[in-house]
């Protein structure tokens, strides 16, 4: 039987920072004890402290995902200092721009490693602590992008994709538990200093896409989810883009192409980084990423929202204009 | 018109009761009530077990009596029409091999992580009878006669041991008698299975238990056995003891030690033993069909169990799992499917007697601890000879490292605790929240790599078996 929050053992990973930090502190608001896992071992033994200051029982255990011998570690760790897990949130990801045949291909493939193989290591380490206790719920931080595609940024794309794909899967393998979950976040553009250390050889500077959630929205997400298990979820906005997507995919792909060429890539330029592909990288060890000078919330989001539904509008009657003039010259 | 098999055979038999947990697991379900009892019923179950001790003894014995065939209708009974309703409870499929021979709780297991069938070579026929007193063995063997022959003669094909057991089965006998029925002769039904459902090139797996007992040969096919394998030695039925002295004072008996006829020779013991006849239809049908032959020889029903205990570790820690549980079952009180969706390792015991109990205790003394350990017990109704206490059973528990309890069992009830045979089952998943999925069979060849890397098991060996000639030692 699955325990409240104040009960229970959350593993964390990418917890140093954005996101993953923001859940962190959410749930050790909520007394849950944190296992909190990165590759930077500073920030994330700050951050055992912050959270022990609210919950009493936090555990750091410095890991690069990417490696399943240490992600085996994590759980074995969490295990022996606390006797169980149960919530695993696989959150670390990286990320890397640049056209899929001129990225260097060991930077590609390190993007795979960490954020899909990552994910895999995660769940492969955390089930079968599930199915010892009969219960648990892991939850696979994906993105919306994940289902929607976007230029420039294949490697993480794909490796969202993988990891919605994934969870699916996942759920599919544990439905004799019936108290064994796996759910899915579909994250949106949310300011993290995700960008601000991600690889680039586009040549141009980065910006996020707006509108922009805070990595405290998202950690709520997260926290809920943890507390009454669904199988995905996504705002409200995203299932708009999601739904235009569906119905008229073609279209979406060049809206959202010329959306990035416009909006996630300056003008400034930039010279090609690794960033922190394969070495942490210093600083950027807060939750935010800096990119929201004021927040735009929930009018800026209402606006994209409104632009959305007009062009799904516009879209549906050029459909139905052009379906109705090729049954009359049938006729 | 012969009898329905259903209505020939005890249901509360060690046969038939492995034989439905075995057919149903590999059916994908679980085991509740013994398949008999449904588990709404733990309510009422619970209540007999407050009711005046000699009124829960009374309907104990009226259960058995209720199943007990009338001795004029034996010659109703129809061997084919039983191993008929045994091969129809399987699912028609190609299995890798097929087990066939004695009952053992161990041996169910062995086949469901296997995945393959069981066709026992003995059941049991409860016979009504009256007249004859628990204990009085040359009278039921006398009175059996004349029945056996009834059996016998619309049965060429079987093998009659009339047994009778007063210290265990003191309750059942008031009001009948067993006759335990061994297939000499494979059968059609039998053989037809085989061809249909074993995989060419397959595997017939003979459950060869050694076990023997001294003997009465009453006529041919005909043999009688005073007392049975559990807490009694078969010289303390024959010629008494002072625990015998001190049962029959227990039960006011008019008299000091059982009146036992005198043995004239050995057989296969009655419940477990293996009638090696039944090799030679074995044998012929493998050198045509060209299957493989092999024997598993254990010296009695639960030589087993400490080999299929370490199978089913081995295979968890193949597999990752992170279980380090163990589920004791007791008699047929065991659930093959629970026992893989808990990850739990079995370890079954033949009864609730002393030879149990310290094959359970020299286990645990050679492996690796276990950190829980979840315990059946069998509830015969009868302070017997051998019965082993509960404060013995606790102990045993307390050998787990992090927990240890019993499942369905009303410490002050047993040995007449009723009720566990429906709460065996039910604080099965009240009790224990692992879960984890069913998996694909273990091959052969798996079982073979085990074999080799585990070593030798006292009592048991692995045999390949070639008619005619010597018999390869594949394990010993």
């Amino acid at each position: 039987m699955r325990r409240g929050l104040r009960d229970s053992v959350i593993v964390i990973t990418g917890a140093s920072s954005g996101i993953g930090r923001a859940s962190a502190v959410a749930f050790a608001r909520r007394g849950a004890t944190v296992v909190l896992a990165a590759r930077r071992e500073s920030p994330l033994r700050q951050l055992a402290r912050a959270c022990e200051r609210l919950t009493g029982r936090s555990l750091a255990v410095p890991t690069d995902v990417a490696d399943e011998s240490a992600v085996q570690d994590l759980a074995r760790r969490a295990i022996e200092t606390f006797g169980r897990i149960d919530v695993w949130v696989n959150n670390a990801a990286v990320t890397l721009f640049g056209r899929l045949e001129e990225a260097p291909s060991e930077s590609y493939r390190r993007v795979i490693e960490t954020n899909l193989f990552g994910t895999i290591h995660g769940a492969r380490a955390a089930l079968p602590y599930f199915r010892e206790q009969g219960s648990g719920v892991l939850i696979n931080v994906a993105s919306v992008v994940g289902k929607l595609g976007q230029p420039y940024t294949s490697a993480y794309v794909a490796s969202k994709a993988g990891i919605i794909a994934l969870s699916e899967c996942l759920r599919q393998e544990v439905q004799d538990a019936e108290d064994i979950h796996v759910c899915t976040i579909l994250a949106p553009s949310t300011d993290t200093p995700l960008l601000r250390q991600a690889a680039n050889y586009t040549g141009r500077a980065l910006k996020p896409l707006r509108p922009l959630y805070d990595p405290e929205e998202v950690a709520e997400t997260i926290v809920r989810c943890a507390e009454r298990p669904q199988r995905e979820v996504v705002d409200p906005l995203s299932r708009l883009v999601l739904l235009f997507h569906g119905l008229m995919p073609g279209m979406a792909e060049r809206v959202v192409a010329a959306k990035v060429e416009r909006d996630h890539l300056q003008d400034r330029p930039a010279k090609p980084t690794v960033g922190n592909l394969f070495e942490p990288m210093a600083g950027w060890t807060s939750a935010h990423g800096g990119w929201k000078k004021s927040p735009s919330g929930v009018w800026g989001r209402l606006a994209v929202a409104g632009l959305v539904t007009v062009g799904l509008g516009v879209g549906l009657s050029l459909l139905a204009r052009r379906s109705g003039q090729e049954a009359r010259s049938r006729g | 018109m012969p009898l329905p098999a259903s209505k020939a055979i005890a249901s509360f038999d060690s046969a038939s009761a492995m034989l439905r947990a075995l057919a149903r697991f590999l059916h994908g379900k679980d085991f509740p009530g013994l398949d008999i009892y449904p588990t709404f019923l733990e309510p009422v179950a619970k209540l007999i077990n407050k009711v005046w001790r000699p009124l829960g003894e009374e309907i104990y014995s009226w259960s058995g009596w209720a199943e007990a065939v009338p001795p004029e209708d034996l010659s109703d009974i129809s061997a084919e029409s039983i191993s008929k309703w045994v091969v129809g409870m399987y699912p028609r499929r190609s299995y890798q091999a097929v087990a066939i021979g004695s009952s053992s709780g161990a041996l169910v297991h062995l086949c469901a992580a296997l995945g393959i069938p069981w066709l026992p070579q003995t059941f049991l026929i409860p016979v009504r009878r009256s007249g004859i007193v628990p204990g009085d063995m040359e009278g039921d063997q006398q009175w059996g006669r004349r029945p056996g022959q009834l059996l016998l003669q619309a049965n060429p094909e079987l093998q009659l041991h009339h047994m009778h057991d007063a210290n265990q089965d003191r309750l059942m006998i008031q009001r009948m008698t067993y006759f335990r029925v061994k297939r000499l002769r494979l059968g059609e039904s039998y053989e037809r299975f085989l061809d249909e459902c074993l995989a060419p090139g397959g595997t017939i797996l003979v459950s060869d238990c050694q076990l023997r007992w001294p003997t009465v040969q009453v006529a041919d096919r005909h043999i009688f056995q005073p007392g049975a394998f559990g807490g009694a030695t078969p010289e303390e039925y024959l010629h008494g003891s002072p625990r015998v002295e001190e049962y029959l004072a227990r039960y006011h008996a008019p008299r000091e030690s059982w009146a036992a006829p005198r043995p004239d020779g050995e057989s296969p013991e009655a419940e477990w033993g293996f009638e090696s006849t039944l090799l030679q239809d074995l044998e012929r049908l493998a050198r045509h069909r060209g299957y493989h032959l092999r024997r598993l020889i254990f010296a009695d029903p639960q030589q087993l169990s400490p080999l299929v205990a370490d199978l089913y570790r081995w295979w968890y820690r193949q597999r990752g799992l992170k279980s380090n549980r163990m589920l004791v079952e007791s008699f047929i009180l065991l659930e093959p499917w629970w026992t893989l969706r808990t990850g739990a390792v079995p370890f079954w015991m033949v009864f609730n007697t002393t030879s149990s109990a310290e094959l359970l205790g020299q286990y645990l003394d050679a492996v690796d601890p276990y950190d829980e350990i979840h315990m059946m017990l069998f509830s015969h109704g009868v302070d017997s000879i051998g019965l082993v206490p509960i404060e013995r059973w606790r102990s045993l528990l307390g050998r787990a490292r992090k927990h240890g309890d019993f499942l369905g069992v009303d410490e002050k009830a047993y040995p007449r605790d009723f009720a566990t045979f429906i709460r065996y089952h039910t604080e099965i998943e009240r009790k224990i929240a692992a879960r984890y999925p069913l998996p694909g069979p273990l091959t052969l060849s798996q079982l073979e790599t085990f074999l080799t890397e585990a070593g030798h098991y006292h009592g048991v060996d692995w045999v390949e078996h070639l008619a005619g000639e010597e018999s390869v030692l594949v394990r010993s």
